[in-house]
């Protein structure tokens, strides 16, 4: 089976390779958990590794903005643009809404640049011009529209901090999508950690453990799972008794002798 | 409520009754029984073994690896490895007293056991090494099995020989116990007491209970050892006020698992 690697390692491995192709994917998380930086990177490692073009469509930022912050992880959108392998695109929800909206929006360029990975940053700005109950009516009939002309689509959906997965899919958007990963801040010893989870991935096994990760000079870095912790999910996270008591029998062994 | 320096006064309490125990049996009994006198219930003794030998070995031995993948610390290492060791030999031991050799291959395993495990609990108690002395955690894990692999893979290795003859035998019904164990049996007895005192010492360091429960653990494993030097045969009530002194020690190592579970809650009561 075909998979699309983000060109993150160890989100790869949590994914066994990759994205399905054609797979809708979506990103959930808070604001400042790195949603668009981990879009940003999953287009730009697809255009440079793995030789998928890819289209950028943002609601919220304009180009100047996306360009400099992503000059920041040392991604040169502007190159990857003249050397069409990305497209930016900025536009306004309730041009994509309009009858035969996406094609008229985005035909040409798909035309032209025959991608491969799409994001839409994010679902939330088309919830803002949609009659209530409609946004999952919209949001299938893009995704499909993506998926039919080969493209795999990328969402991005913020969500409240402090709220699970259940706040997606109560919001009725997880079952629009095939794979769904969620980031969230989560306060570990007193100090906050970003943590990263798989929560759906439809037709494949992956990664089920909530992994920590962080946001580097060089784009969106996963690192070890979070261990011997319990409750971090529900937003109160305490280590396992086992963990405690292994961190008491140190403490007596070791640090006396240290002080000693 | 009982305050934790109570229950520790009340812990040291069973060292002294068991070598006043020891010295009026030595007096009462003559210097050579019958072999009625010992009292050998196999499958109770091979229970006993694994209840409270082989059984706690394990829960200290998994506190331990849990605390050395998170601290990396060696001390926890090498006393998780020992723990191991120890429980291991002395559950084969308790299961193989009477095979068709009789019990040398028991006394074998089990005296073999006691040293080879004890060279773990003075290694960790003299360690200069503290906590993360190893900071990659696969590293650690690399480590673990190694030492954990190698106490139960010296133990396996060491029954099957046993069970083939192959080692120097320790003890010869009918004469009693070899040289070669009674030099096994003080070096063990030596390093158990040895790691004791030092532990008893970071303990007054520390008042830590964890570490007063796992020092007089291993008192009375010390004294559980030495008990073989003044019984007559294996199963005489020497030997049996021996084997019960290493059960309490085995008991008192729980406690000290017990003091890190109230410990780590921040309780002040129970046996800290």
């Amino acid at each position: 089976m075909a998979r699309n690697k983000t060109g993150i390692a160890e989100l790869d491995e949590m994914l066994r390779g990759g994205f399905m192709d054609k797979d809708a994917v979506m990103i959930a998380g808070s604001a400042g958990t790195g949603k668009t930086t981990l879009g940003l990177e999953y287009l730009v490692n697809g255009a440079t590794q793995f030789g998928e073009p890819g289209i950028y469509l943002t609601f919220e930022q304009l180009p100047d903005q996306i360009y400099r912050d992503a000059e920041n992880f040392g991604w040169n959108l502007r190159n990857l643009e003249a050397e069409d392998k990305l497209r930016v695109v900025c536009t306004s929800p309730d041009l994509l809404l309009e009858p035969d909206g996406e094609e008229q929006l985005l035909g040409d360029t798909i035309k032209e640049l025959r991608p491969r990975r799409m994001v839409i940053d994010s679902l939330n700005h088309l919830e803002m011009y949609v009659p209530h109950g409609d946004i999952r009516k919209e949001s299938y009939r893009i995704l499909m529209y993506l998926k039919t002309r080969g493209i795999s689509p990328l969402v991005i959906w913020e969500a409240q901090q402090g709220l699970d997965s259940y706040a997606v899919t109560q919001a009725g958007m997880s079952f629009l999508v095939d794979c769904m990963l969620i980031l969230k801040f989560v306060e570990i010893d007193s100090s906050m950690k970003k943590a990263l989870v798989i929560m759906k991935m439809r037709g494949s096994d992956h990664d089920k453990r909530l992994r920590e990760y962080e946001i580097t000079a060089h784009g969106l870095r996963v690192r070890a799972p979070f261990s011997g912790y319990e409750g971090i999910i529900t937003g109160s996270p305490h280590r396992s008794l086992t963990e405690e008591v292994a961190g008491a029998w140190d403490t007596a062994f070791t640090k006396t002798k240290h002080k000693q | 409520m009982i305050s934790p320096n109570t229950t520790r006064r009340i812990g040291v309490i069973p060292v002294p009754i068991f070598v006043a125990l020891i010295a009026i049996f030595d007096v009462m009994l003559p210097t050579s029984v019958a072999a009625s006198v010992a009292f050998n219930p196999l499958l109770v003794f091979a229970a006993l073994q694994t209840l409270f030998l082989f059984g706690t070995s394990v829960v200290v031995a998994y506190i331990s690896l849990k605390s050395y993948l998170s601290g990396g610390s060696r001390t926890i290492l090498l006393l998780g490895s020992g723990t191991l060791a120890w429980g291991s030999a002395s559950m084969v031991a308790g299961w193989l007293l009477s095979p068709p050799g009789g019990p040398n291959i028991a006394v074998t395993i089990s005296n073999s056991g006691a040293l080879f495990a004890s060279l773990f609990y003075i290694a960790s108690a003299t360690t200069t090494m503290g906590a993360s002395s190893s900071r990659d955690s696969k590293r650690r894990k690399s480590k673990l099995i190694l030492a954990y692999g190698g106490a139960v893979g010296f133990v396996t290795v060491l029954t099957v020989f046993a069970l083939l003859g192959a080692t120097p035998a320790f003890f010869v019904p009918g004469i009693g116990s070899t040289i070669l164990r009674q030099v096994v049996v003080a070096a063990g007895i030596f390093m158990f007491g040895v790691s004791s005192i030092l532990f008893m010492r970071m303990y007054h360091g520390s008042r830590s209970g964890i570490l007063f429960w796992y020092s007089m653990a291993l008192a009375l494993t010390t004294i559980g050892l030495a008990a073989f030097y003044f019984g007559r045969t294996v199963g005489d009530p020497i030997a049996w006020t021996g084997r019960i002194a290493i059960y309490l020690g085995g008991i008192y190592s729980l406690i000290a698992i017990w003091s890190a579970i109230r410990g780590s809650h921040g309780s002040p009561t129970g046996p800290q």
